[in-house]
This record gives structure tokens, sequence and C-alpha cells, in this order.
């Protein structure tokens, strides 16, 4: 099982000079949870994704210690979202992320979407372009192909309601 | 300890003299540059000065761990395991949300309950872990108020170094000055007490003139504040009830661990131990969370300290400190406490109170009464702490999570404000140390 046949075609891409307004404001149309950072290569310099951009508007406060919000006021997501909506992409991006290659086996996209809160991993051809990613979902159906070894789906049978590059 | 010192002057050589101080002062100086972390630059310092120790023939490993003071280690360790056992609680929640509503959410009225709670509390427990505690609140309950939080985080820092002066286990230089001189949490409290108590009914209508008129809210945020549910704030209320059992214990020890001649260590660590039982879960948590840099940098400073003390360093600064000041105990005590303030408003003053604690226990042999000068270093150190935002470290604590959280404490705003309630305290503290003891 290769990344190359499990990966999706479809993804969404956004420039690092967008706003975390535009980000939101694009995840919101495409119905998607994450992006990926390109640079005018195509190629992938960081992700995008509600986890981080929640995390990018909450307070340090309230994040150290959650139990304090209980007591919040009405109105203070609204005051840190207006103090976060023009920070820039490159600036909440994870920077961290692994690096998938669609020549790379499947184990190795599973090991790497367990860690930690990204769900979405790009992967790239020999020459570092973005050529797909590689979703929770697409583990899944390399989950159930490995399997169901006599009724096998096809990987490809995009599933993509959104699409836009 | 200052037997030793004076006991080995005169077989030093110089050249370990120089190295002892080279050693010494260059840790001081990586220290203040904050380059390197300063936990590793006293590990690496105390080894280095051991090792030259024993090839110069002034200290050894056995000398250094005789330079260290258990006590404060063990009293630090103890009360840091109480502290994270019970601040989760919710106990600091409730009081803050309590004393907004009893002030009907009058803003002014908020940030004088807030500054009581904040002195107490840093009285009683260490001033970080107090305005962790408080901050958070205060970002909550200006947020209703629809105001700025920033005078009420500037107050808070002040507040919690002036309540740390009062008690023993307010701020560490006490924990470091009562440890080594054999002072009592009783003495701590009817000495310096009494002149925080004046510090902070001083600096109330300071603090109401410079900032009464700018925190003002509307009615109708006020009233928000009225909705707020204090009791929703308590998480785990058996351990609550636990932990306000064992503080209980442990203030009622200090309070008598002069008469029943037990170290302020051993009543700390009694009551880690009782409540880690009442708790009864795995200790890996709680011990976890025990400061364990700044635990090893106290270690890595005394050992540094000691070795200055045995090469003899210290016991010449003691002799040429009281020939400037001719021999006056009024001079002496004046020339600690206002240095010590401006000396730890710029400088952690942790370090500094290391070095001149077995400094002053050597004058004792010009001076008969060494508390005069005892509680000016006192004084001068937790009051310095205010002069600037790096003089103390909550303050830094504040600033950090205030500016995650939005809010960017400058350091010359800071310093505007803190050089004057710096300058207001120790002043008030000069005519009590005189009247009082001079």
């Amino acid at each position: 099982m290769w990344v190359k046949d499990y990966m999706k075609d479809c993804f969404n891409t956004i420039s690092p000079e967008k706003t975390l307004s535009e980000a939101v404001k694009q995840m919101i149309e495409q119905k998607v949870n994450s992006l990926i950072v390109v640079d005018e290569d195509k190629k992938p310099i960081g992700l995008v994704t509600s986890h981080g951009m929640i995390k990018e508007v909450v307070p340090g406060y309230l994040k150290d210690d959650p139990t304090y919000a209980q007591f919040g006021a009405e109105g203070t997501l609204d005051k840190y979202a207006e103090m976060a909506k023009d920070k820039k992409v490159a600036d909440f991006m994870y920077k961290e992320f692994h690096l998938l290659n669609d020549k790379d086996p499947m184990i190795e996209a599973a090991s790497y979407l367990i860690e930690g809160e990204r769900r979405t991993l790009p992967v790239v051809d020999e020459t570092g372009k973005l050529v797909g990613v590689i979703t929770r979902t697409c583990v899944k159906k390399a989950l159930h192909n490995a399997i169901f070894k006599d009724s096998q789906i096809d990987p490809k049978e995009c599933d993509c309601l959104e699409h836009t590059q | 300890m200052s037997e030793t010192g004076s006991e080995v002057i005169n077989h030093i050589s110089s050249p370990a003299v120089a190295a002892a101080l080279l050693i010494f002062l260059g840790s001081y100086a990586v220290i203040i540059s904050e380059k390197i972390h300063r936990t590793i630059v006293a590990i690496f310092g105390a080894a280095l000065m051991i090792i030259l120790g024993i090839f110069m023939g002034f200290y050894d490993q056995e000398k250094a761990i005789h330079a260290i003071d258990f006590n404060t280690i063990g009293l630090l360790i103890g009360m840091m395991i109480v502290v994270a056992l019970s601040k989760n609680t919710g106990l600091f929640q409730y009081i803050a949300i309590w004393s907004a509503k009893l002030a009907k959410g009058n803003p002014w009225k908020i940030m004088l309950l807030f500054s009581i709670i904040t002195a107490v509390f840093s009285a009683f427990l260490d001033n970080v872990t107090t305005v962790l505690l408080m901050v958070p609140m205060t970002l909550v309950i200006c947020d209703h108020l629809k105001i700025s939080p920033m005078p009420y985080l500037l107050v808070e820092i002040f507040m919690s170094n002036i309540g740390g002066t009062a008690t023993l286990i307010g701020d560490p230089p006490n924990i470091l000055i009562g440890s080594s001189a054999g002072l009592t949490f009783s003495d701590f409290l009817l000495n310096l007490g009494p002149i925080a108590i004046i510090i902070f009914l001083a600096t109330i209508p300071l603090i109401k003139l410079i900032y009464g008129k700018k925190i003002k809210a509307d009615e109708k945020n006020m009233a928000s504040i009225m909705q707020l549910d204090e009791k929703e704030s308590i998480q785990d209320p058996k351990l609550l009830k636990k932990s306000l059992f064992v503080l209980a214990i442990i203030i009622l020890g200090f309070f008598f661990h002069g008469a029943l001649g037990m170290e302020g260590a051993t009543i700390a660590i009694f009551g880690a131990g009782l409540l880690l039982l009442l708790d009864n879960k795995n200790p890996e948590k709680a011990l976890h969370e025990v400061e364990w840099t700044t635990i090893f940098f106290f270690v890595g400073l005394f050992t540094l300290v000691g070795g200055l003390e045995h090469v003899g360093v210290i016991s010449w600064a003691a002799t040429k400190m009281i020939e400037l000041t001719h021999g006056s105990l009024a001079i002496t005590s004046m020339v600690i406490l206002w240095g010590g303030a401006f000396f730890s408003a710029f400088v952690d003053n942790i370090p500094f109170v290391a070095t001149m604690i077995p400094l002053v226990h050597d004058m004792g042999t010009t001076f008969q009464n060494l508390n005069p000068i005892w509680w000016s270093l006192a004084l001068g150190a937790c009051l310095g702490g205010n002069g600037t935002l790096v003089g103390a470290s909550a303050n830094l604590v504040v600033a950090g999570l205030a500016e995650k959280s939005g809010y960017k404490i400058k350091f010359v705003e800071f310093m505007k404000m803190g050089m004057v309630i710096m300058i207001f305290s120790v002043a008030i503290s000069t005519v009590y140390v005189w009247l009082r003891y001079l």
C-alpha cells in the first residue's frame, strides 16, 4: 500500500501572506478543517487547522487554566477574535509537520497521523511540489482494504465535496 | 558559618582568592545578563568552585554540602508541594469572585479588595503562586467590567511584593534570612508584619490618587459581576477541605516553631506529607510541580557563596564595609536597606541576599545586635522587587501572563510607577527601622 494510491488529489491551499480572517472565511466556504500553506512554487511550508486557529484566539491565561473560562464575560471571544483577526497565516500556521512523499508506504502516513493534532499531511512529488494530502479518511480506506481483501474499495473514488486549488 | 571564614583566611593564597572571585563574579555577571538560565549558571559555577577549591586547597565537596542551607531547601519544597495540591481546588477563584460581588462590581472597591487578597496570600504563600492565581481572575473580572486590566495587574505586583515582606515564608529572601539568622516566623511577623501593614495602608491612597479616576465602569457591566456564581469555582470540595485543614496546621505550626524547637522545613515537610497522605493519590504530579529549577538554583548559589566564604572574601568584605561605615550600626543598616533595595530592583534578590547573609554574620564581631541589619536586609531585598519589571519573579510572571493574553507591560512604563512605590515604601521603612531599632 502506497501513499500515491490512497492520497486525495484534491486539496485546499492558502498563501502565507493571508490573514486569520481570510483563512476562517475560506475554511467556512470550502467546508474544510485544514488548509495547506504553500509558497509561490507550490511547495508546502505549513498547515492551518481549526485547532491552530482556535489556539490563536483563546488568550494565554485561559489556555493555561480553562477553569477560569466558566466565569468569562459575554463578548470575551469577540474581543480576542478582534485582536487575532489580522494575524498573518505565516505567524500562526504549524511549521512542524511530517512531509510525505507520494512513493512512501501507507504505514508511514498512518504513523504520523496519530501524532498530535494534525489531521492532514501534505504529499509531495520528487520535485517537492504539493500533489495531494493524506487525511485520516485515506488511512481508514487503507485499513478497510487491508482487512477486507476480497471486497476492495476504490480509494480514489472522490468524496471531495470541496475542491479548489 | 562566620568563624570558618576568618580561620582560613591566613593560609589561603591570593591566586585562590582571585580564582574564587572570578568564578563568583563571572557567574553573577552571566546571571544578570540573562543570556543563560540562572539555574544552569549556578549548577555549573558551583561545580567549578568545588573543583578549583580542591586544586587550590580552599574548598571541597564536604564543605560545599555544609554550605547548603537544607532548612531553606526543605521549607521551599514542602510549601511547593502543598501549593501544587491545593491551588487547583478553586479556592482562589471563590474568594476573588466573592470579593468582586462584595464590592458590587465597583472597580475601585474591587481593586482595593484584590490588593488585600494579593497581599495576604503573598504573605503566606509564595508571590509567584499568588499572582498566577490572581491574574486570570483579574482578567476575567475586567472583561466583565469592560475596562483595562493594566492598573490592576500593576497594583497586584506591588501588593504581592509588599505582602511577601510580612512573613518568614512570604518571600525567598526572608526564608534565607530567617533560616540563617535563627529568626522565627513570629519574629518576622512581629517585626516585619507591622511595617508591611503600614506600607500597605500608606500605598492605598497613593494608588487611589494615581488610578482612582482612570477606572470607571458602566452600571450595566458592574451588574454582570453580580451574575457570577462563586460556588461554581469549587472543583474538588473534598480536597479543598483537606487543603484548608493542612494550611491551617502549617500556619499554626509556623507560629509556634520557635517555641517547639522545630525548624521551618520540619513544619512545611510535615504539612506536605500530611496533605499527600490525606489526598492519597500517586504523588508523581504533585512532586513534578515542585519548581526544581528554583531549588537547584538555591543549591548552586549556596555552594558558590560557600566557596567565597571559605576563601575569606566574605569576611574581608564585611571588615571593609564596617570600616566604610565607621562601625556605625545605623549607617550600616541604612546602606543595606537602600543599597539592597536598588540592587534588588535590577538584579535577582536571591543571590544578593545569599551573599549578604555570611557577610552580615561576620559583622557580628563588631555589632552586638545584628537584628536591625537583618530587618534592613529583608526590607530592602523584598521591597526593592517593586522597582523594576525584573525586580522579582512575580513581576515577570505577571508580565508574561499578561502579554500572552494581549496586554504588554512595558519595562519603562512599569519602572515609572514601580520606582515611586519602591522609594515610597523604603522611605517608610527607613523611619520604621530608625525609630524601632536604632
